[in-house]
């Protein structure tokens, strides 16, 4: 039993006219451990805020479920602490207040003067020391997101759910923040779950894990990625077999890339994750992409195939495939082209 | 800008000053007695009523002070009281849609009635005048507070009730911490709405149930054919609107945000 597991999620939304129903992504399946960082990429309006909500608990799966330690998600709770894309601060309150409301959600019998001593560690950690008393509309996007961050940490949340969180920061900025999130990820040691429609951003992220995270998985971190995703399930196979005994199981951050559609890999993800190869990823009308990717340079139009049986998530563009055929035996209708509600 | 505003200032005063000369000439040219007095009487009958607002010669003859306190006391309760009701209301509305869409074709009927018009029904049921007062200011405080929370609340952003919902905030905390204050903007504005309608039918509710009140005052002073009196009454009433609007806009500011 894995710590989170993501079991054969379906979501449907109502279609927008004519009666019916949607099908954003069906059977979507794979398995997070503790202490992970997993990144899922994929395609604005894609499903990646859907499924994280889900995992929230905020949204309520159409089949399937989500299974934290054993116990199945229903509602949103304390556990899983969202980063949201717009930061989501409440604009009447306070840098402080916005925090001190999280922090006094999670300890419910502390004392006030603890309870802001508390919250100050988590100011003074994400360097707004001295805007505390400001309102989120006096602040730059990168210094709301990090009152987001705080927020989220300082409930200490097992699971930490990150829905595009850097999208609306600059450049400059975001790589800082980025540094700050391994920082406090590092030193928390959450398990965290990352969507981005940003491939570099997540190889970003995997890679200053590479750098930073000193442990034995590293070198096949590295040696992963040097096979490279387009290499095929031929390059996974291979770096399974180097790997070797440490296997890839170790290493702690992937970035699962699911770009293009009709590209599925399926089973990718969990060959990835190193556990359950055979029944774990399932995916989509179109297609997923799964695995890390390397550098900068991005090479498209891997081999492509149909999605099969277990057809799920819809990740991408929406041109008709053979994997969309599969979705329509199964009865479920066109997905949405490209519409994000983001 | 402050050129802007010297000369606003400065065509405004021109033109109250016009009115008033307009007014007197035109008050002047009468018989007097017969037509309507000029700002000079109303001036003199103010400086006189200001002199000793608070004095009370028995029923018919109370200073204009106590006559505006009883009016600001009925105000005040029936209000305060519509106000809180409509903003319960008004949540529970905005937080159902299905209990919005139900109620609100009863809302719809109920508030193009004028607050007057359930004088009668309350003189008959609780058989007190100066309750019945209070009750139609109730009446006309409660529809614009309850539709602008209702709607205030139902358009409160999914994020905020979001991150209520993932710190698993009590309904209470919820209500204190995330709801009300969201919807602030939108409440106060419909309870400045209100308080201007309340303060618009109580001069007629007083005029109906006598006793006391700027309302009744007014009535009265018509009845000695105290004009001088009625115009000041007039004044002041506009003025003590204007306050209270002043306050409650003092209050949008302070709820305000921005997101
Ligand atoms: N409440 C909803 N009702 C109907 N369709 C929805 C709803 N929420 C999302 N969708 C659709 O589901 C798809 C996925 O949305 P979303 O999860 O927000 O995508 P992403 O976060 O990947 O950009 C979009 O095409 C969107 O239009
Ligand atoms: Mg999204």
């Amino acid at each position: 039993m894995s710590y989170l597991e993501i079991d054969h999620v379906t979501k449907l939304f109502p279609a927008a006219e004519g009666g019916g129903e949607v099908c954003v992504f069906r059977d979507v399946n794979f398995k997070i451990e503790q202490g992970e960082f997993v990144t899922m990429v994929g395609h604005s309006g894609c499903g990646k805020s859907t499924l994280l909500n889900i995992i929230a608990g905020l949204e309520r799966a159409s089949g399937g479920g989500v299974v934290l330690e054993g116990r199945e998600i229903r509602r949103p709770g304390m556990d899983r602490m969202v980063v949201f894309q717009n930061f989501s601060l409440m604009p009447w309150m306070t840098v402080f207040d916005n925090i001190r409301l999280a922090v006094r959600a999670a300890h419910p019998d502390w004392h006030r003067t603890n309870v802001d001593r508390f919250v100050q560690r988590y100011v003074d950690m994400v360097g707004l020391t001295g805007a505390e008393r400001k309102r989120p509309a006096a602040l730059s996007g990168g210094m709301r997101q990090r009152v987001g961050l705080a927020r989220a940490f300082s409930t200490e949340p097992k699971v930490l759910l990150l829905d595009e969180p850097f999208a609306q920061i600059d450049a400059l900025t975001r790589g800082v923040i980025q540094d700050e999130l391994v920082r406090m990820w590092t030193a928390s040691r959450s398990t965290v779950f990352m969507v981005t429609h940003d491939v570099d951003e997540a190889i970003v992220l995997s890679d200053r894990v590479a750098h930073e995270v000193h442990h034995h998985g590293v070198r096949d971190v590295l040696r992963a990625r040097e096979a490279g995703l387009d290499e095929g399930e031929a390059g996974l196979h291979e770096h399974d077999e180097e790997a070797g005994e440490q296997g890839p199981h170790e290493v702690d951050r992937y970035a699962v890339v699911a770009r293009e559609v009709g590209d599925l890999r399926q089973g990718g993800l969990a060959r990835l994750l190193g556990r359950d190869v055979g029944d774990a990823t399932g995916c989509r009308p179109g297609g997923i992409r799964l695995g890390r990717r390397r550098g900068r340079g991005r090479r498209r139009g891997g081999r492509r195939r149909g999605c099969g049986r277990s057809c799920g998530l819809v990740l991408g563009e929406y041109p008709p495939t053979d994997g969309q055929q599969a979705c329509h035996d199964q009865g479920c209708e066109d997905p949405p082209r490209h519409r994000s509600l983001d | 800008m402050r050129r802007d505003r010297l000369r606003v200032i400065a065509v405004s005063a021109l033109l109250g000053l016009a009115a008033l000369v307009v007014w007197q000439a035109f008050a002047g040219g009468q018989p007097a007695g017969r037509g309507v007095p000029g700002p000079l009487a109303v001036a003199a009958t103010a400086g006189h009523m200001l002199a000793n607002p608070f004095y009370n010669n028995g029923p018919n003859d109370k200073g204009i002070g106590l006559q505006l306190a009883a009016s600001l006391a009925r105000l005040g309760v029936g209000w305060t009281v519509a106000s809180v009701v409509a903003i319960m209301g008004g949540v529970a509305l905005g937080l159902s849609p299905t209990l919005y869409r139900a109620v609100n074709p009863y809302v719809q009927v109920l508030k193009p009635v004028s607050p007057l018009a359930w004088m009668p029904l309350f003189l008959y049921t609780i058989k007190d005048s100066s309750q019945s007062a209070i009750l139609v200011i109730f009446m006309s405080s409660l529809w614009p507070t309850l539709a602008n929370t209702a709607f205030g609340v139902a358009t409160i952003r999914r994020d905020y009730l979001n991150v209520a919902a993932i710190l698993q905030l009590s309904w209470w905390r919820r209500l204190v911490t995330v709801i009300l204050p969201a919807a602030a903007p939108a409440i106060v504005a419909g309870l400045r709405i209100s308080i201007g309608s309340a303060w618009v039918a109580i001069v007629a509710a007083e005029m109906l149930i006598g006793g006391t009140g700027i309302g009744y005052f007014v009535w009265n002073e018509w009845n000695n054919l105290a004009l001088t009196s009625v115009i000041f009454a007039i004044l002041a009433i506009g003025l003590i609107g204007v306050l209270l609007d002043a306050g409650l806009s003092r209050l949008s500011r302070r709820l305000a945000y921005t997101e």
